[in-house]
């Protein structure tokens, strides 16, 4: 049993939480073709929910999840629906600004994590939940991680298939699909594009809401949160491919084998280094990600 | 619609034309040389408050000003800066962000627009740097408190003082205090593993620690540097564990803290003379908030203040109290390098009974704080507050400036130097957790 | 952008006046607005080199601020190490980031959109990463997490230094008079046109017969030399070099978002942004930093997302247009302008 070994698992329960947080914002990305910089403020925000149902009912955040996660699809749907629509027919409009929601998005971003700064104060904050204080034990106690973590690792699982399902096997899905194939096409065929965004990006953040149950139950809560995932989150799903579910699974589990793996054998920041090389490459090689389809 | 979007474009134009505006406003004709005024006729005297309060050290720096803040409260109530007929101090905070050019833009603005007398700050090395040479250049006394870069006062600066240890000092305290503990045991050598956050502060600690250890022949097993956010840290302990070092020193700010002691907890990691932690994340109580106390069970930690003073000395109870009353968290030693450096800056002003740059810079040059149980400066328990020619706080570091402490069911017990020692011993080695 | 008639905000002499006003401002004011002054015209010349790739050419970098750290570490460490002019330095810097630029922008030119600005942020913080954890690169120091902290040279403008903020300001106006040219003149150059063709449809453009590739390193490795010496500005001016903030996303999203926001593609949209959004940033700080931590970032983003919505094609457009309103109610309407009015609605 050697922490080789030991390290792969670990890369591989992180990798799915990574993966978790980043199968949102690959939906949002294939399917409305945003970057959404406030990503990882969202994740946050969302993670605050969760602390504060937790201290004051006493609510596990992976229960909370049940109200939290269609109110975070709410919250999704409108902001793409009344906010960001106006904006993309703009943009479809003028050749001149092809930036506008991005940069709203970096606007948004900054607003969501400062005004969780101004109420909630930087202090760092856990929440001790059952899930978070206690450690599974395997293989003779060699191998120790919070059960929090497993049960993100399953989650990103159950969430990417939920997902899948939903775009690949439902009529909802051939819609979300053919608007992100071709949007005129698709209007064409009678598809209310901008509902279809709606709900994309309604199923993206509830994504979202999900993994900031995962992540509020093995890491912390603050507002600074958002950064440390939301780049990581960009680099994931372009790496695994533009609106590919599976894609951003394997794009988080590759980011945390990097991290978990590499840090046996050179240091943590040469290892991160690593990781933005690796997307480099990738990206320049295949711009489509490693499982997107060339368009 | 398009009337609307006129009359928003409108506001937005006039919101942007009055903030050029109100840049402008409150600065009168003074320039750089308009502080030698002498003694104050009005009656508010304003300090520089200048903190990270945004960015990675957002929660530090506001523990920071907090403890300033209380502080001058006190002074305020206490009859203000009696040499100056009661004048009153009025704290203007600025921030940093956590970013070295912005901390200079802040203290450009807390000068020139501000009029400040003097500044106290900011906490961060590179901020602390940067700041600093816009108030020498403006002469303009800077109180630095909390950078730990030796640049801070081997500038030849005249009007930069500091408080504070320098890095050299906080390290030095941990090596001697183990060159006692090597004695005690009869132990030859040590090897020791570090894990240090990437940025200065980190890297700072990590370097000396390793001049230190290498004059006394101690083995470095392991050197890693790890990046902030880590969501994860088990791969970095399997290596310390299987490193198989005596010691293991870590800096790492409160999030990072968070995770590698839950790790090193969770892992089981043996470590038979234990993690000895440069204060960082475990100075702060958030840190104590949401780890276990099983998980910091036996570790060292290098307080930047005399612990003794808080279990011991009634005042001192009592601010803690007022600190969770009115700020809602457990007094820090950050609380007290801030409560400290507001201090620090009031003497100044009482002893000048000026504002006059010079006279201020001289008295903070002839400062002679000594700790005694009524000190009220002293909450961050310096032996004492005497700047050298370098500006250097003498008593900041070294044998009489912070504690070493080990928690000991979950109580910190203030163990080294001798002088800041509460009688207890310390648990070595540490048990094994087989046998926990 | 529609100029009327004769307004005085029109063209060259609408450039020319603003040259005017930013060559005397600093003497009428104290020192706490000079040093705004001086934010301003830097931002401004950062703005304006990164606008001459992305504005024009249509590529989004995020992470345009590795050039800046490039030139302002190698003018630095050639300062603190051999005593060499930062003039000198500034010029070395320039070059080697220029060709750093292109050469690691060559491969990166075919992503789309998106993919470009994640590259982008991805090499900054790649540079940022390794100047972050290394010491010294064989025989040069590069410090590391400490950063630079430069020397004082006693005041000799000769060795980039300046006794009184008028130095550095009138260096800061020089270097944004020479970008704004730059751009003017580019705008008006085949580079120019070509630009705007790939901006407007890249693949069309290389229907027609344009080397797009070629066309766009040409247009990043001018836009790299321009923000590497506003890098080596930064070190000179704040005295101190860190890789946490010159190799930070905060520093390239802002410049970005001073020439996004100001007017992206147009010759004085940077001015514009930097002049609005830089004392606009100050006074937020100043007025609500010490109140409640974060409230002036969080107003900053607020006005950001409002300026995006109501205002699409950036501040210059609208600006010049308050202007000329204005402009028109001082001096009458003309018949002609009244006629163009009409014609433009």
């Amino acid at each position: 049993m050697n922490n080789l070994f030991l390290s792969i698992l670990h890369g591989l329960i992180l990798g799915g939480a990574y993966g978790l947080i980043a199968v949102g914002l690959s939906v949002i990305f294939g399917v409305v073709r945003i970057i959404n910089f406030a990503h990882g403020a969202m994740l946050m925000a969302s993670a605050y929910a969760y602390y504060e149902l937790f201290t004051r009912y006493d609510v596990d955040p992976f229960l909370a999840m049940i109200v939290i996660a269609p109110l975070f699809f709410v919250i999704g749907f409108l902001l793409q629906k009344v906010v960001i629509r106006p904006l993309l027919i703009r943009e479809r409009a003028s050749v001149l600004e092809p930036t506008s929601v991005m940069l709203f998005t970096i606007g948004l971003d900054y607003a969501i994590a400062n005004l969780y700064l101004m109420i909630y104060t930087s202090r760092y904050k856990t929440l001790n939940t059952w899930a978070y204080s206690n450690y599974a034990r395997l293989f003779d106690g060699k191998f120790v991680t919070q059960y929090s973590r497993i049960i993100s690792f399953v989650l990103a699982f159950v969430v990417a298939g939920i997902l899948w399902f939903i775009i690949n096997r439902t009529e909802l899905g051939k819609r979300i699909r053919a608007v992100s194939q071709n949007r005129d096409a698709a209007a064409l065929c009678g598809v209310n594009v901008h509902t279809t965004y709606g709900i994309a990006f309604g199923l993206g953040t509830a994504a979202l809401a999900i993994a900031g149950a995962c992540m509020a139950s093995f890491y912390l809560v603050s507002p600074s949160v958002g950064n440390v995932f939301g780049t990581k989150s960009f680099m994931i799903v372009v790496l695994g491919g533009l609106g590919s579910i599976p894609g951003a699974i394997i794009g988080g589990l590759i980011f945390g084998l990097i991290e978990q793996v590499g840090a046996q054998f050179i240091t943590s920041t040469m290892a991160s280094m690593l990781s933005f090389i690796l997307f480099l490459i990738v990206l320049v090689i295949k711009p489509d990600g490693l499982l997107g389809k060339k368009k | 619609m398009k009337r609307v979007k006129r009359l928003i474009s409108l506001g937005l134009s006039l919101t942007f034309a009055l903030s050029l505006v109100g840049c402008g406003n409150g600065a009168d004709t003074s320039d750089a040389n308009a502080q030698d005024t002498p003694s104050t006729g009005g009656n508010v005297v304003k300090i520089g408050s200048l903190w990270p309060l945004t960015g990675g050290s957002a929660t530090i720096g506001q523990q920071h000003a907090d403890g300033a803040e209380a502080a001058i409260k006190e002074i305020n109530a206490n009859g203000g800066i009696k040499s100056m007929d009661g004048a009153q101090i009025e704290l203007v905070v600025a921030d940093t962000q956590t970013a070295a050019d912005q901390a200079s833009v802040a203290c450009e603005r807390l000068i020139t627009d501000d009029d400040v007398s003097l500044i106290i700050g900011a906490y961060n090395s590179t901020c602390c740097i940067s700041a600093s040479e816009v108030a020498q250049k403006y002469s303009i006394p800077f109180i630095s408190q909390g950078g730990v870069a030796t640049d801070v006062t081997e500038r030849g600066y005249d009007y930069v003082y500091r408080i504070n240890n320098t890095a050299t000092f906080d390290v030095q305290e941990m090596i001697v205090a183990l060159d006692e503990v090597c004695k005690e045991y009869n132990l030859d050598t040590l090897t020791y593993a570090l894990i240090y956050e990437n940025t200065d502060w980190g890297s700072d600690n990590a370097r000396i620690w390793k001049e230190l250890a290498d004059e006394r022949g101690w083995t470095c097993v392991l050197d890693e540097p790890v990046t902030n956010g880590q969501a994860d840290m088990t791969s970095q302990v399997l290596k310390i564990k299987e490193s198989g070092a005596d010691v293991c020193n870590v800096s790492f700010y409160t999030d990072d803290a968070i995770v590698f002691a839950n790790a090193m907890y969770a892992n089981q990691v043996d470590l038979p003379y234990g993690i000895w932690s440069v204060g960082g994340g475990w100075q702060d109580s958030a840190f104590y908030e949401s780890v276990s106390p099983e998980v910091y069970e036996y570790t060292f930690v290098q307080e930047d203040w005399d612990m003794s003073g808080v279990q011991n000395k009634e005042w001192i109870k009592e601010v803690a109290q007022q600190c969770k009353d009115t700020y809602g968290y457990e007094m820090s030693s950050f609380f007290a390098q801030g409560w400290t450096a507001a201090y620090v800056a009031y003497y100044a002003l009482e002893s000048a009974g000026t504002t006059d740059a010079e006279a201020l810079r001289d008295a903070i040059a002839n400062l002679n704080i000594q700790n005694s149980d009524e000190e009220r400066a002293l909450l961050s328990g310096y032996s004492a507050i005497v700047f050298d020619e370098k500006g250097q706080n003498t008593f900041g570091g070294g044998p009489t400036g912070g504690t070493i402490v080990q928690y000991q069911n979950s109580e910190p017990v203030a163990l080294y130097p001798a002088e800041h020692s509460s009688g207890g011993t310390a648990v070595l080695p540490i048990p094994a957790f087989s046998e926990r | 952008m529609s100029y009327k008639g004769n307004s005085i905000f029109k063209g060259k002499f609408f450039v020319w006046l603003a040259a005017l006003c930013f060559l005397v401002a600093p003497l009428l004011a104290n020192t706490y607005m000079q040093s705004i002054l001086i934010l301003v015209c830097f931002y401004a010349f950062a703005a304006v080199a990164w606008n001459l790739i992305c504005g024009y050419a249509g590529t989004m970098s995020l992470g345009h601020s590795v050039y800046m750290g490039i030139g302002g570490y190698i003018s630095t460490i050639l300062l603190e190490t051999k005593g060499v002019s930062p003039w000198i330095g500034m010029l070395i810097g320039a070059a080697v980031a220029m060709l750093i630029g292109v050469v690691i922008s060559y491969p990166t030119f075919r992503l789309k959109g998106p993919y470009f600005t994640l590259a982008s942020i991805a090499i900054c913080e790649i540079f940022g990463t390794f100047v972050l954890n290394t010491e010294n690169l064989g025989p040069i120091p590069l410090k590391g997490g400490s950063g630079w902290s430069l020397t004082q040279t006693g005041y000799q403008a000769v060795m980039y230094e300046f006794r009184s903020k008028l130095g550095y300001y009138y260096v800061a106006f020089i270097l944004l008079a020479i970008g704004v040219f730059v751009t003017w003149k580019m705008s008006r150059s085949k580079l120019g046109y070509y630009l705007v063709a790939i901006r407007s449809d890249d693949d069309a453009a290389r229907s027609l017969g344009i080397n797009v590739t070629k066309y766009k390193l040409i247009a990043m490795g001018i836009s790299c030399f321009m923000i590497s010496l506003a890098g080596t500005f930064y070190a000179q001016y704040f005295r101190y070099i860190g890789p946490d903030r010159i190799f930070g996303y905060d520093l390239a999203v802002q410049i970005a978002l001073i020439a996004l926001i100001g007017g992206q593609g147009t010759v004085m949209g940077p001015v514009i942004g930097a002049v609005v959004l830089v004392p606009l940033s100050e006074y937020l700080s100043a007025t609500f930093a010490g109140t409640m931590s974060g409230l002036n970032l969080f107003l900053y983003g607020v006005i950001m997302m409002l300026v995006v919505y109501f205002m699409p094609h950036g501040l210059c457009e609208y600006v010049v247009k308050a202007a000329q309103w204005i402009e028109e109610k001082l001096f009458g309407a003309h018949g002609k302008r009244k006629q163009s009015k009409a014609a433009s609605k």
